[in-house]
């Protein structure tokens, strides 16, 4: 789970920071022109590593957009334009290939960053404000109730695997069915315990949200991160 | 603090959990010992209102514990129960949002320096931001606590504090408890730490309370007809034929019998 990952991050930003940082970052991106997006893409991609994901993973992450983003460009360097470059590939559709792959590399490269330094608690909580709170009551408790199913799915799939449960198709499926069988009687007496806890807790309705304000440090990132995408467009510089 | 009068309790199924119980627990450092099954936990839900008597009724400070909705929420600001399993417990994913949990429903909005003061306490100074499922046992264990404290109850129950700790972290438990302010009524399969810890001792089997008193006097007495051992201190005391009152720690029982050596 990337919320795993997200949970030991290096990155020493608030919630709040980080959704806003990714959100304006992605209309920035939007905004730019593939200068924009080249920098974006390195800017996004050395926080990420810098944050504690490993370069292996990060580099494996990038592959799985590519699978679908490859074969879009080719598509479009085919059809698009006149004059032909090489065979049946056509200069425009080059260029517009070019500049869809940055656009959709680097909003993928911003999307990366919030799901691996922003674990969905963060997120809940920076939309605060913005959100009607029995939903996002509803959205914690629900976080946490997976937590919880997660962490029994592992449990008894241990368990049935010490027990060479998943040796061969056919016990594989018999242990699996036998999984979900006990994972709804779990849920069922987890459901029962929960609220007994909440109970315990004088539970009266409200979850805890740390709705933090931005610090000045943190405003400065957001805004210098953001000058940067979004310079190239403004001069117009270009590289293609 | 509590006064039990005939209390008795059956789940649905039928199991007969409490068989009639009428007890004063009003020492700071109550310690509830019984095998499995006895009743243990069943008679700490009993103490904040989490189960309601089938016969007979509790009464905390006095007053006899009322059932709506608004007194239960005073009673439990004053009386917090810590369960065995802190997965039982935890009800939000991060730790700074867990340990603020309760503080937020009873109004306190102005939480984090408590949060921060509890989780110190326990030991989880840095563990604010941590996701709960990544901690370990222990970890969790102290999270649970650290939930209850910050509300600075009056009294704290606390199932099996010390179960699934390696004897590290159970020493460390010990410490932690040692320095909590409030009333602590604890139950435990740990003789030892029952031993050194309480000022009274409560012994549970089948639903009944069968002993009551100073750890000195129960744990002389013989407990292995309701399925306990004695703790280490008391064997070896006994096995010895001192003289001596009856120490509490086993660095004292050491001394005793260096001095006698001598
Ligand atoms: N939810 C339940 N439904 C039905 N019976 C229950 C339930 N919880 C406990 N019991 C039964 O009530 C009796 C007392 O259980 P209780 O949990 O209070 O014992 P305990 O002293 O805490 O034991 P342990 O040391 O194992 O925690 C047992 O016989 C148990 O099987
Ligand atoms: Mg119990």
């Amino acid at each position: 789970m990337f919320d795993q990952i997200a949970g030991s991050t290096k990155l020493k930003l608030s919630g709040k920071a980080k959704v806003i940082l990714a959100f304006t970052s992605f209309l920035a991106v939007m905004l730019g022109n593939s200068l924009s997006h080249i920098a974006a893409i390195v800017i996004f991609s050395v926080i990420i590593l810098y944050s504690g994901v490993k370069p292996r993973l990060y580099l494996k992450m990038l592959t799985i957009p590519l699978l679908f983003i490859i074969p879009g460009i080719i598509v479009i360097s085919i059809i698009n334009g006149e004059e032909r470059v090489f065979w049946i590939i056509k200069k425009e559709g080059l260029e517009t290939a070019f500049n869809t792959f940055l656009r959709s590399f680097s909003s993928i490269t911003v999307l990366y960053f919030l799901i691996t330094t922003t674990t969905l608690p963060e997120i809940f909580s920076s939309l605060r404000k913005i959100t009607p709170s029995f939903v996002l009551e509803i959205a914690t408790l629900m976080y946490r109730a997976i937590q919880i199913l997660v962490d029994e799915i592992f449990r008894i799939k241990r368990a049935q695997e010490a027990r060479l449960g998943y040796i061969n198709f056919k016990r594989g499926l018999n242990s699996f069915s036998f999984l979900i069988n006990v994972l709804l009687i779990k849920s069922f007496k987890r459901a029962e315990k929960f609220s007994i806890a909440m109970e315990n807790r004088c539970y009266t309705g409200k979850i805890p949200h740390m709705d933090r304000n931005l610090s000045f440090r943190e405003i400065i990132i957001i805004l210098l991160i953001n000058t940067v995408i979004i310079l190239p467009r403004w001069f117009d510089v270009q590289i293609a | 603090m509590f006064r039990l009068h005939d209390v008795h309790y059956y789940y649905d199924d039928g199991t007969h959990a409490l068989k009639g119980i009428s007890i004063e627990i009003n020492k700071k450092r109550t310690v509830i010992v019984g095998n499995n099954g006895a009743g243990k936990t069943t008679l700490l839900m009993h103490l904040n209102g989490l189960l309601k008597p089938k016969k007979g009724y509790v009464e905390y400070r006095g007053k006899k514990i009322r059932y709506d909705k608004k007194s239960l929420i005073e009673l439990r600001k004053e009386v917090s129960l810590v369960f065995q399993n802190p997965d039982d417990q935890i009800v939000a994913p991060t730790v700074e949002q867990d340990v603020a949990f309760g503080l937020v429903n009873i109004g306190i909005e102005d939480f984090e320096e408590r949060v921060k003061e509890a989780l110190e306490i326990v030991g989880l100074k840095g563990y604010e931001k941590r996701l709960c499922s990544s901690l370990s046992f222990g970890e969790k264990k102290k999270v649970a606590i650290a939930g209850v404290l910050v509300m600075k109850p009056r009294v704290m129950l606390l199932d099996e504090p010390t179960s699934g700790l390696d004897p590290k972290s159970k020493k460390e438990f010990t410490e932690i408890l040692e320095g909590i302010d409030s009333m602590l009524i604890i139950t435990t399969h740990d003789m030892d730490f029952a031993h050194e810890f309480a000022n009274e001792i409560i012994v549970m089997n089948n639903g009944r309370i069968v002993e009551k008193g100073l750890p000195e006097v129960v744990f002389l007495r013989d407990l292995e007809k309701y399925g306990l051992r004695s703790p280490v201190v008391v064997e070896i005391y006994k096995s010895l034929g001192l003289n001596e009152k009856l120490p509490r720690k086993i660095e004292d029982l050491i001394k005793i019998i260096k001095q006698q050596r001598a």
